[in-house]
């Protein structure tokens, strides 16, 4: 299901797994240069915020274990750093992505107009029918704010991606986005496993999943 | 009362500290029990030694009440003081152990202040509702030497005499382990300062060679072995900037003249920029990345993150329009590379150790060598075929680590590209990448590779034990306790020889192989 707007409550994954994960997704970040990707990634790994991060060159790597919904899952993040020029770089990773996380900042318009510009990225370099989570940051900025909730909303609804707002900053939706997230990883996961096992046969009805 | 007059200029102004916290409280409290109330602020200021005599006067009849730790238990450290009335909330706490109390000489003071600590004690004659529900309160000590040398609160029963003979055992114990502790480490901080003292000696008298021997004689000296070897050892800092100069050289020819004509350039381009963005911010929102990216809007965003914990390259901070117009003027000099992010860490190391002008001329000729050029044009051929020379030399000289990134398909692009855009100076400590600069200077784009299979070398037995993601997040977020021994040890055991070839020749047969359009076998390649 296409989760656009990020309203529904999502349980707190519980921040330890124990080793072997059930899943393993590699999920990369993307969007222009100081949107928060580092910062959101920071906030995930400990929860804390550090106004203090420096620029990411080429990528930086983090691994994230989550419970969900008594699952155990890691992820392998790939934070890339936001100039153009890097991209050609990332395109090996998009590649290897089964996730991509793309961010804007929600108080610079430009960063949300260059997301279609990475939406065509995602579209020629990764897989067909990568997930993506939308998300749109520094929500705790909320005076400096020049993209409304909705836009981003009708964006994700357009080229049907999940969406949620949050703030790295305060910890708003870090954690829930992720954990949807996850549980879309998961759904798609699963899809294409169907469907490489019943190849012969009638496809099923799936669980409502958008691709 | 609730409406009290402004206090007069001068008495606010010394009081600046004392009055905001303790002030406010009592204002809020005090009103029942102050008969002349309005009267209070306007009065003249006292005597300046008499905050001083008051706050022991409070903690004298605080301590007349019942006994200290009693007052303590019950007063302080509760987690409920939310949960008094309000009439109640002006904490004691603050006369006790708050900013000196402030100077206000209400005849009523003591009184009142006899009153409020009545009401928090439950001696008073209005008694507090939750009095009675504290008398049970269990007792918090903040720590455990508070647990066992007060006395026990009255309110418990006593400890059996082995009960505290054993806690008094137990503390000694606690207490001589920790002497323990501090001689040791007394005596390791000892060692340091022995080896610091040593250090400094060393690059004093290093100091006294390089400015009175070699860097008058440059040209003849800098490539003896004598040179060469103090070079290893580490470029004394006061004449590190000037080495590094005259060793990256100035083939591109500028002169300070010349940045300061890039510098206004650039300058009248930031003018242009900030004015055209803010008229027509919507319609220029939809231009492409690549577009902005000459824009020197990403230097902006990129300085203050540019060695953040330093504090000097941030808005206001004092490197931080030199560091800005450096970048600018570079941008402006060589629109054909531009600016890539990891140059600000490159300019920011430079400007810490050369004059503005010197640090330009530094950066433009650094970033012109051919490795640096391949990597911020991210000539893609080329950069892999650096990363293909590096694992040349890394199968040479740590054949078991190779295997072992080579049965994860890490390839050497995850890791260099980090080191080799930033010289180092973002994944090392800045004093351990001062020293590696130092020796890159002195050998070329060879000791950066040289390095990172150093590096590689140093953390070989952990990076064995570790899976794909996790090399790759331990190689980018290095550990922070690396010592420069430690480094240049692994450094110096890393030979750069490959079958007789060194790293020049192996790198120009990797040349030719493309030449002749054969294929490497990089696994990074296949992008």
């Amino acid at each position: 299901a296409v989760t656009a707007g990020g309203a529904e409550a999502a349980p707190r994954g519980c921040p330890k797994a124990p080793l072997d994960p059930d899943h393993l997704y590699n999920v990369l970040f993307v969007g222009d240069s100081h949107v928060g990707k580092t910062s959101f990634l920071h906030r995930l790994h400990t929860d804390t915020f550090s106004p203090h991060l420096t620029a990411t060159v080429g990528l930086d790597y983090q691994i994230k274990n989550l419970v969900v919904d008594n699952k155990r899952f890691a992820l392998r993040l790939w934070d890339s750093a936001g100039q153009e020029r890097y991209r050609s770089m990332t395109k090996q990773f998009f590649r290897r992505a089964d996730g991509v996380v793309l961010m804007y900042d929600i108080t610079s318009e430009c960063s949300f107009s260059d997301v279609r510009y990475w939406l065509s990225c995602i579209q020629e370099e990764a897989e067909d029918g990568v997930a993506v989570l939308l998300l749109g940051n520094k929500t705790d900025c909320a005076a400096q704010r020049q993209v409304p909730t909705k836009e981003g909303e009708c964006l994700a609804k357009e080229h049907q991606l999940m969406f949620y707002e949050c703030s790295a900053a305060s910890g708003h939706n870090v954690f829930e986005s992720m954990v949807s997230f996850i549980r879309l990883l998961k759904d798609h996961e699963d899809e294409l496993k169907n469907k490489a096992e019943e190849v012969p046969k009638a496809t099923q009805k799936k669980k409502g999943c958008c691709w | 009362p609730a409406a009290l007059p402004p206090a007069p200029l001068g008495f606010t102004d010394v009081n600046l500290n004392s009055r905001n916290t303790y002030e406010v409280s009592r204002r809020r409290s005090a009103p029942e029990h102050l008969p002349h109330g309005g009267t209070a602020p306007a009065e003249p200021a006292p005597p300046p030694q008499e905050p001083a005599e008051r706050a022991r006067h409070r903690v004298g009849i605080a301590g007349a009440g019942s006994t200290f730790a009693e007052f303590f238990t019950r007063n302080f450290f509760t987690k409920r003081t939310k949960e008094l009335k309000p009439a109640v909330q002006s904490a004691p706490g603050w006369k006790l152990f708050g900013k000196v109390p402030p100077r206000e000489n209400l005849p009523k003071d003591s009184k009142i202040i006899q009153q409020e600590y009545e009401a928090r004690t439950g001696r008073m004659y209005k008694p507090p509702p939750p009095s009675a529900r504290r008398k049970n309160i269990e007792f918090e000590p903040l720590s455990t030497t508070a647990l066992i040398l007060e006395d026990r609160p009255a309110n418990l029963p006593a400890k059996s005499v082995e009960e505290a003979l054993r806690h008094r055992q137990e503390y000694d114990e606690m207490v001589a382990e920790a002497k323990k502790r501090e001689i040791k480490e007394a005596h390791k901080r000892k060692k340091i300062m022995r080896e610091r003292f040593k250090q400094e000696e060393n690059i004093a008298s290093a100091m006294v060679i390089w400015v009175n021997e070699i860097l008058p004689n440059w040209e003849g000296m800098r490539a003896t072995r004598r040179v060469r070897e103090l070079w290893w050892q580490g470029l004394p800092p006061s004449v590190r900037g000037k080495v590094w100069s005259l060793a990256v050289g100035n083939e591109l020819n500028i002169t300070p003249e010349l940045y300061e004509i890039f510098l206004s350039r650039a300058k009248e381009r930031w003018k242009s920029f900030s004015e055209t963005s803010s008229e027509n911010d919507i319609e220029d929102a939809g231009a492409s990345v690549a577009d902005r990216e000459a824009s020197l809007e990403l230097i902006k965003l990129d300085i203050s993150r540019t060695f953040p914990s330093l504090y000097i390259f941030q808005k206001g901070g004092p490197y931080h329009d030199l560091l800005h117009s450096v970048l600018g003027a570079y941008t402006c000099y060589r629109p054909d590379v531009g600016y890539v992010q990891g140059m600000s860490f490159i300019a920011a190391v430079l400007i810490l150790n050369l004059e503005e002008a010197d640090a330009f001329i530094a950066f433009a000729n650094l970033l012109n060598k051919p490795c640096q050029l391949a990597f911020f044009r991210v000539d893609h051929s080329m950069m892999l075929k650096y990363f293909a020379a590096f694992e040349v030399f890394f199968e040479e000289n740590l054949p078991k680590l190779f295997l072992h990134f080579k049965s994860y398909s890490l390839t050497p692009d995850i890791y260099l590209i980090d080191w080799i855009f930033t010289l180092y100076s973002k994944s090392l400590p800045l004093d351990l990448a001062c020293r590696v600069w130092d020796v890159f200077c002195r050998d070329g784009e060879e000791f950066l590779f040289r390095t990172g299979l150093g590096i590689l070398r140093l953390y070989e037995d952990i990076l064995l034990q570790m899976d794909f993601i996790h090399i790759a997040q331990f190689l980018t977020k290095l550990p922070e306790d690396i010592t420069s021994e430690k480094l240049f040890s692994c450094i110096a055991a890393i030979q750069m020889q490959n079958s007789n070839k060194k790293w020049a020749q192996v790198f120009a047969s990797l040349m030719k192989d493309n030449k002749e359009g054969d294929k490497n076998h990089s696994p990074a390649s296949k992008s």
